[in-house]
């Protein structure tokens, strides 16, 4: 059995997509269970991050930049819980850059008449996780989707990044519902942008993971915002509803 | 030709402008070199040429192309996914603005005959409240110095993180949705601060930071303390000039991460505080006014350089500290006296009497001053808002941060019968800068002066 600490729970458009940190000394490396079939994991996912997590994993051949993937022979076991600041330290052990070459190990590329979302090639990364220290989050809503800018310690800017992470995406829905049936997205928009990015700013443990799609047919792999933290809090959505304020 | 007789566009035609030209053309940035442009019926993610996300991509550069954001966004049969579902709903969106983009011409035309409002105001100050006897303390000045002697009660300062970007970004955010304007509305933003050094400049990291469109332009102003005024003349002047119908005004000063203990003369820096504020200037009919505060006449000036220029100069030393040289007791008699002579000047020139307004959003540099100059211009204190005493000296934002408070006091939802906002600041030189704001553009009858006065 492989004990792994659960740090990512992404939504994807099957199920769900996991990361779990497993101990290397006094580091952590990431590994993605996949379930014995398919990529994802089905509804509901009943875990939370910070779970550890017991897994009969069977190693597959590494295909870059999904180097991460084990199969998994079944539903894991789950004997305990690290709270998010332990988490947090154990994310900061495991793979970061401060640049974003050094994400993935290979320069971004963008559109640059597009709407600014980065992708890689996926025979030039040689991983698909990374995490990494941000000065500041802004978060936009495009097409179908919320979006998220994060400017890194660097100060480089990753200026559309996917949100897929599970405990945001519920956290939006839930902001989408209390914003009104017109137009919610430009209420939530001035809310997440406002006091939200103001609490996120102010919380010396912002970090965030990111993550890298499967490759699609012309072997473009695009980034996506795997983890934010700190994670959203149930108790800023009453602030939402109350009005402009902050949190 | 006039709006009303413009010819209808057949479909498919955006004026010269191919619809269907211009959707290749965003098709394309995504596609490989060699990749063909695909028959107009296929649906671009069924076939496999783009995944959702080089969707997403490809819309945004077809939005970007024809200079209309978010056409794409909120389509009832969501956003379009093959060559003639996007070239129809571009048709459409063009047909439908029809009458909102007009030929130079028009534009023209409806900038002289409309009105320059302040449709939205914020502000924000740094998020820790230091009392004076902290300020005093860390600056090694005598008790009392900052509360008694200055009048200043506490600073607004800034966090150890917190830059005039973010400071500006929370103003700038609370101005827009006041004026309930989307950040890609924004034709022209105008920056100021006193302490911003970095380069890109200030504007620039702002129009990144809210998403403004590409096409609006980014000016950085300078002022120091008169800084708003500045910003305010250059933003209506815009409007009144131009085709632009939405300017972002924005002032932002950090001053407690430059002004540090042991580096600067803490009778000087201790009187600072860091704040920001915005304000949303936009062109409206002049029907339609009569709820909006309306910019009048600008004054705009600098004193003879034989007087108070050398009473203040601040430069580098060279060593990454900062070398002042002051005299406060002759700058703030200096102060008070052209404060008070741009307030007459402001009275004279937009026919509005000093006892009818409502407040007086001007430079504070210290309530001790203020106080003088309330005595000196026989105006009653109560009209200043209060905002150095609570927050310090905020530079250019501290005129911002009143005249925000002023319209905050005085919208027309909560004050039945509101006064004109008399704006005045000044700035290192001195360099000063005022105006008038009134309710419709002109003062309330009560508060006209007679004609043998305003002559004066």
């Amino acid at each position: 059995m492989t004990e792994l600490i659960l740090s990512e729970i992404t939504r994807m458009a099957q199920g769900y997509c996991i990361i779990g940190l497993e101990p290397q000394g006094k580091a952590f490396r990431s590994v993605r269970p996949m379930p014995p079939r398919n990529y994802a994991w089905g509804h509901p996912w009943p875990h939370q991050r910070g779970d550890r997590l017991r897994f009969r994993l069977q190693s597959l051949p590494p295909v870059p930049p999904h180097v991460e993937d084990y199969r998994s022979a079944g539903a894991p076991d789950c004997p305990g819980k690290l709270p998010e600041g332990e988490l947090l330290r154990c994310l900061r052990a495991a793979e970061t850059a401060r640049k974003t070459e050094e994400l993935f190990g290979c320069a971004l590329q963008t559109n640059p008449q597009g709407g600014g979302a980065a992708w890689v090639k996926a025979p030039e990364a040689k991983r698909s996780i990374c995490g990494c220290e941000f000065r500041f989050v802004r978060f936009h809503w495009k097409l179908d989707r919320w979006r998220a800018e994060l400017q890194l310690a660097s100060g480089e800017s990753l200026k559309s990044l996917p949100i897929v992470d599970r405990d945001w995406n519920d956290f939006l829905d839930d902001a989408a519902r209390l914003g009104g049936s017109q137009s919610p997205q430009e209420r939530v928009r001035s809310f997440l942008n406002g006091p939200v990015a103001a609490a996120v700013w102010k919380d010396e443990s912002r970090f965030a993971r990111l993550g890298l799609a499967r490759p699609n047919p012309q072997g473009v792999c695009w980034l996506m915002l795997d983890s934010l933290f700190p994670l959203p809090k149930r108790e800023w959505l009453a602030k939402f509803s109350e009005g402009p304020g902050t949190i | 030709m006039k709006r009303n007789e413009r010819k209808k566009r057949a479909p498919g035609q955006l004026g010269a402008l191919n619809a269907r030209a211009v959707v290749e053309q965003g098709l394309r940035t995504m596609l490989p070199p060699e990749g063909r442009v695909p028959a107009e019926n296929t649906d671009w993610i069924a076939s496999g040429l783009l995944d959702s996300m080089a969707h997403s991509e490809v819309l945004v550069a077809i939005e970007k192309l024809c200079g209309v954001p978010d056409v794409f966004d909120g389509l009832p049969s969501g956003p379009p996914r093959s060559t003639k579902a996007a070239a129809d709903c571009l048709a459409a969106a063009f047909s439908e603005r029809e009458g909102a983009k007009l030929p130079a011409a028009d534009a023209a035309e409806e900038a002289t005959s409309s009105v320059v409002s302040v449709a939205g105001w914020g502000h924000s100050v740094g998020s820790e409240k230091v009392p004076a006897a902290a300020v005093e303390k860390e600056h090694g000045l005598p008790r009392d110095t900052i509360l008694r002697r200055a009048g200043i009660e506490s600073v607004a300062r800034a966090a150890r993180e917190e830059t005039e970007l973010d400071l500006a970004v929370r103003a700038a955010e609370a101005a827009l949705a006041r004026a309930g304007a989307k950040p890609a509305q924004v034709d022209h933003v105008i920056v100021t601060s006193e302490t911003f050094l970095g380069l890109p400049s200030l504007g620039f990291a702002l129009h990144r930071r809210l998403q403004l469109r590409e096409d609006c332009g980014v000016l950085d102003v300078g002022g120091a303390c008169a800084g708003l005024v500045n910003a305010l003349f250059v933003g209506t002047s815009i409007l009144r000039s131009s085709p632009a119908r939405v300017v972002l005004a924005v002032t932002a000063d950090v001053h407690g991460h430059a002004l540090r203990p042991g580096q600067v003369d803490g009778r000087f820096a201790g009187l600072f505080g860091d704040g920001a504020s915005a304000f949303v200037l936009r062109r409206m009919p002049p029907e339609s006014n009569g709820a909006h505060y309306i910019p009048g006449e600008f004054v705009l000036g600098c004193t003879p350089s034989s007087s108070p220029s050398r009473l203040i100069a601040v430069a580098p030393d060279g060593q990454g500290g900062v070398q002042l040289e002051f005299d406060g007791d002759a700058l703030g008699r200096a102060a008070v006296r052209q404060l008070d002579a741009l307030l007459r000047q402001l009275e004279a020139r937009s026919g509005c009497l000093l006892q009818s307004a409502s407040s007086f959003a001007t430079h504070q540099p210290n309530p001790r001053l203020l106080d003088m100059l309330a005595r000196q211009s026989g105006l009653p204190i109560e009209r200043f808002p209060v905002v150095c005493r609570r927050f310090g000296n905020l530079g250019s934002s501290t005129a911002g941060v009143a005249l925000s408070l002023a319209l905050e006091e005085q919208t027309p939802r909560a004050s039945e019968h509101p006064g004109p906002i008399f704006v005045a600041a000044l700035g290192p030189g001195l360099v000063l800068g005022g105006c008038v704001l009134c309710i419709g553009g002109h003062p309330p009858p009560s508060s006209k002066m007679k004609s043998d006065v305003s002559a004066g």
